[in-house]
C-alpha cells in the first residue's frame, strides 16, 4: 500500500472554482482535460441504468446536481444530454470532449441517485440471484423483468447498434446481462467510498 | 485499555479489537480512542458458521485483497501483478455469474475454520454479499481512529498492465476500437464470457453501409427531385392561367404595403425567413443558363416566408420583368380579404447571377448577429428527433459520395420532425450540398389561397443538430454546440 493514493488526503486540497463535492475525486494522470472513451462510455451506460432504475430520469439528475452545487457544471437538461453524448456508441454522438471536471460531476450525480435507489438495488441483486438459484428467468420478478425492459428500451434508442461491437446487444439475453453487471456497480456505487470507486474504476488502463 | 470496533453489515461483519498506544490514550479530548495496536480481527459473513479469525497480517491481506477486487469488479481489468503481494494470503476471483470465490490460507487464520488438512479456505460470496464485505471494509477505511496507518489505496491501473494481462480480451476487441473497445468488453466481462465479445470490424461496417443505400432502392418511398436538376419543360407554360385569378400587388401596393406594415427586424427572425425564402427560390430555379445579367430583386415576404411582392431592383431585372425568374410562380397572391392586412413584413435583396448563383440577403442586412431562435430543450424528444433525423437522412442518402472532406451542417428539426432549416457549417458543405438529401428534405411552410401555414411557424422551437456526411457515406448526428 506504500505507493497508494490516499482519497482523505486530497480532500485537503479543495480549489476555489470547484464545488466541493469534485474535490473528493482525484485528477486522473492522464495528461489532458478530455476523459478516454472507457469513462465516457461507462458513465452515460451507469445513468442508463439509473435511467431505467427510476421515472424521473434526467429530471432526478437535474435535481441531484442542483442539490450537489454541480449547476455551473451541468447547466440545464439539455447540457446534461450533451455531456452524455460524448459517449462514442450513442447515435447522437458529440465530438465534443468531456473534461475531468464534468466527469466528476456526472459521477457525483450518478452515486447520489444510486445512494438514493440503495434499497432497490439490493432487492434487486437479491431477486436476481434467486432466481438464479431456481434457474428462473428474470420474467418471474415484476420490478426486475421491468428494470431491465426499460434498460433494454433505453439502450436500443440511444446505443448505435451497427456500431461494431455493439451488434451483440441486440440480443435480449447480452443486454439484460449488461443490466445486471451495471445494477452490481451502481451498488458499489452506493458505498462510504462508492463515489472514489467508481471513479477510479473509470480510469483503470487508461493511465500510464 | 483493550478496544473494540464493529463495522457490521447485513452480510458481513468486522470485528477489530486491539490497544490504543501510551500517548493517543493519554489525550482526554478524544472521545473514542484511536486503535494503533490490532491484536486480533474477525471476519463475520453469512452463511459461514465459524468467522475467519486473524491478526493484522491476516486484516491487512482481506482488505487489500478485497479492495482490488472491488476495483476490478467495476472497471472489468484483471490486474495479477498488482495482487501478488497479497494472492499467497487472501485472494478473490470470479468463478461465474454473479459468484466471487474469496480463498484465504488456512495458516492465516486461527482454529478450525477451513477443512482439516486443507492449505486454504474458500468461500463463495453473491454480489451483494461481497459489497457488504466491501463496504465493511470501506467503512474501516473511513474511519480515522482504528489503525490510521493503513489507507484506502485507490488509483487507476496503468494501460501497460491492461495491455500485458488481458490479451485475450484485446485479442477479441477490434483492433480499430483499442483500448476502448477493450473497455466496452469489460463491462460485458462482469457477467458475460469473453470470447462472446468477438466481432469482426470490417464486415459489420461494410454491411451497414450497404444496408444504409439499399433501404431506399427496396422502399418505393419518393425521393423529391433536387432543385437543381434542369426541367425546363415544367417550368411554367401554365403561368398565364395564374394571371386570370386576382392580380399581384402592383407596385404601387407593393409600396404602400410595405410603408404601412410593420417590418420585421429581429436578427434570428429574419435569418430564418432568409433560408425559407432561398431554399424556395432555389428549388424552383430551374433555367439558370438563361441569365445573362446579375438580376437583382427587393423581395418582400410576409411572417411564415410566403413572397408577397417583389420589385425589379436594377436595370437588367428591369428589362427581363418576369421571364424565367421563378419569383412570379411563387407569388402569394393575397385575397381581397387579406390584401391590406397589416401583416409583418420582411425584405429582402435577392440576385440570381450569371454563374447561376442564388443570393438571398436581407435588404437592410442584419442589426445584430442572429441567434438561433428557440430551441427544443426536452432531451427525450431531442433523441427521438436525432433519430428521425438519422433514418430520414440515411433513407434518402441514395448518391454515393463524390466528395472527400467531411460535408458539416447545422440542421433545425421542429418539434414534428420536420426539417426546417439547413446551415453549411464548412466550405465544403456548401460545395457539394446537391449530392445531400438536405435540400429535397427541407419542408417549406407554403401559403396558398386555400391555406396558409399555421400561424408563427417560421417562430417555432427547433432542435439543433450538427450533422456530418462523411466520403465513405457515414452519416454522423451529434447535438448542435455553438
Amino acid at each position: 500500500m506504500d505507493a497508494s493514493v490516499s482519497v482523505m488526503q486530497t480532500n485537503t486540497l479543495p480549489t476555489q472554482s470547484h464545488p466541493i463535492i469534485l474535490d473528493s475525486l482525484p485528477d486522473p494522470p492522464i495528461g489532458e482535460d478530455n476523459c478516454p472513451r472507457r469513462t465516457r462510455l461507462q458513465i452515460d451506460l451507469i445513468l442508463l441504468a439509473l435511467e431505467a432504475l427510476d421515472l424521473g430520469g434526467s429530471q432526478a439528475m437535474l435535481a441531484a446536481s442542483k442539490d450537489l452545487d454541480l449547476r455551473e457544471i451541468v447547466k440545464n437538461r439539455v447540457f446534461l444530454w450533451r455531456l452524455r453524448c460524448t459517449n462514442p456508441f450513442r447515435r447522437a454522438h458529440t465530438r465534443r470532449c468531456l473534461t475531468i471536471s464534468e466527469a466528476k460531476a456526472l459521477v457525483a450525480i450518478a452515486c447520489h441517485l444510486a445512494r438514493r435507489q440503495t434499497v432497490l438495488i439490493r432487492q434487486l441483486l437479491l431477486a436476481y440471484e434467486q432466481l438464479q438459484q431456481k434457474q428462473l428467468s428474470p420474467d418471474h420478478h415484476f420490478r426486475l423483468a421491468d428494470y431491465l425492459e426499460r434498460f433494454r428500451a433505453h439502450f436500443r434508442s440511444r446505443m448505435n447498434l451497427r456500431r461494431s461491437g455493439m451488434a451483440v446487444y441486440s440480443d435480449d439475453e447480452r443486454l439484460n446481462a449488461l443490466a445486471i453487471a451495471l445494477l452490481g456497480e451502481l451498488l458499489f456505487c452506493t458505498g462510504t467510498y462508492g463515489m472514489q470507486r467508481f471513479w477510479i474504476s473509470l480510469f483503470d488502463g487508461e493511465v500510464a | 485499555m483493550s478496544i473494540r470496533r464493529l463495522y457490521s453489515l447485513p452480510n458481513c461483519t468486522l470485528v477489530l479489537e486491539g490497544w490504543s498506544d501510551a500517548t493517543a490514550s493519554a489525550d482526554p479530548s478524544r472521545v473514542r480512542p484511536l486503535l494503533s495496536m490490532l491484536v486480533n480481527a474477525e471476519c463475520h459473513l453469512t452463511g459461514i458458521e465459524k468467522p475467519l479469525t486473524g491478526g493484522r497480517e491476516f486484516f491487512e491481506a482481506l482488505v487489500t485483497a478485497v479492495n482490488y477486487y472491488a476495483q476490478e469488479l467495476l472497471s472489468g481489468v484483471h490486474l495479477p501483478d498488482r495482487q501478488q503481494k497479497t494472492s499467497a494470503a487472501v485472494h478473490l476471483q470470479k468463478v461465474g455469474d454473479n459468484k466471487h470465490r474469496l480463498i484465504v490460507q488456512s495458516s492465516l487464520v486461527e482454529g478450525d475454520s477451513g477443512p482439516d488438512g486443507s492449505p486454504a479456505i474458500a468461500i463463495d460470496l453473491t454480489t451483494v454479499q461481497l459489497f457488504d464485505l466491501v463496504e465493511a471494509a470501506d467503512q474501516f477505511f473511513a474511519d480515522t481512529q482504528t489503525l490510521p496507518d493503513l489507507s484506502i489505496p485507490l488509483k487507476p491501473v496503468s494501460k501497460r498492465y491492461v495491455k500485458s494481462n488481458v490479451p485475450a480480451v484485446e485479442r477479441a476487441t477490434p483492433a480499430l476500437l483499442g483500448v476502448s473497445g477493450l473497455a466496452l468488453a469489460a463491462i460485458a466481462l462482469f457477467f458475460v464470457p469473453v470470447p462472446e465479445i468477438e466481432r469482426p470490424t470490417e464486415p459489420a461496417r461494410e454491411s451497414n453501409s450497404s444496408e444504409s443505400t439499399s433501404d431506399p432502392v427496396d422502399s418505393p418511398t419518393p425521393n423529391p427531385t433536387p432543385a437543381t436538376t434542369p426541367n425546363p419543360e415544367t417550368s411554367s407554360p401554365d403561368e398565364p392561367v395564374v394571371e386570370t385569378t386576382p392580380s399581384p400587388v402592383s407596385l404601387e401596393d407593393l409600396e404602400e404595403t410595405i410603408d404601412l406594415a410593420p417590418e420585421i427586424t429581429d436578427a434570428t427572425q429574419l435569418s430564418r425567413l432568409n433560408r425559407v425564402l432561398y431554399e424556395q427560390i432555389n428549388r424552383v430555379w430551374n433555367n439558370r443558363a438563361d441569365v445573362e445579367r446579375e438580376l437583382v430583386y427587393r423581395v418582400s415576404v410576409g411572417t411564415d416566408g410566403a413572397i408577397l411582392g417583389y420589385k425589379p431592383f436594377n436595370e437588367a431585372a428591369s428589362d427581363r420583368a418576369n421571364e424565367n425568374i421563378p419569383l412570379y410562380e411563387l407569388l402569394y397572391i393575397p385575397t381581397n380579404a387579406d390584401r391590406f392586412s397589416s401583416e409583418s413584413i420582411a425584405q429582402f435583396k435577392v440576385v440570381f447571377t450569371p454563374q447561376g448563383v442564388l443570393q438571398v440577403s436581407p435588404w437592410l442586412g442584419y442589426a445584430e448577429e442572429p441567434g438561433l431562435g428557440p430551441e427544443i430543450t426536452d432531451p427525450e424528444l431531442l433523441e427521438d428527433l436525432s433519430q428521425t433525423l438519422n433514418d430520414r437522412l440515411s433513407n434518402n442518402w441514395t448518391v454515393e459520395p463524390d466528395f472527400e472532406q467531411e460535408l458539416i451542417y447545422r440542421v433545425g428539426v421542429r418539434e414534428d420532425g420536420a426539417i426546417a432549416e439547413y446551415v453549411p457549417v464548412n466550405t465544403a458543405a456548401v460545395n457539394y450540398v446537391n449530392e445531400i438529401p438536405l435540400p429535397s428534405l427541407i419542408e417549406l411552410p407554403v401559403r396558398t389561397v386555400e391555406a396558409r401555414p399555421a400561424a408563427g411557424i417560421i417562430d417555432r422551437p427547433l432542435a439543433q443538430f450538427q450533422v456530418v456526411f462523411t466520403p465513405d457515406q457515414q452519416l454522423q448526428i451529434s447535438p448542435w454546440e455553438e
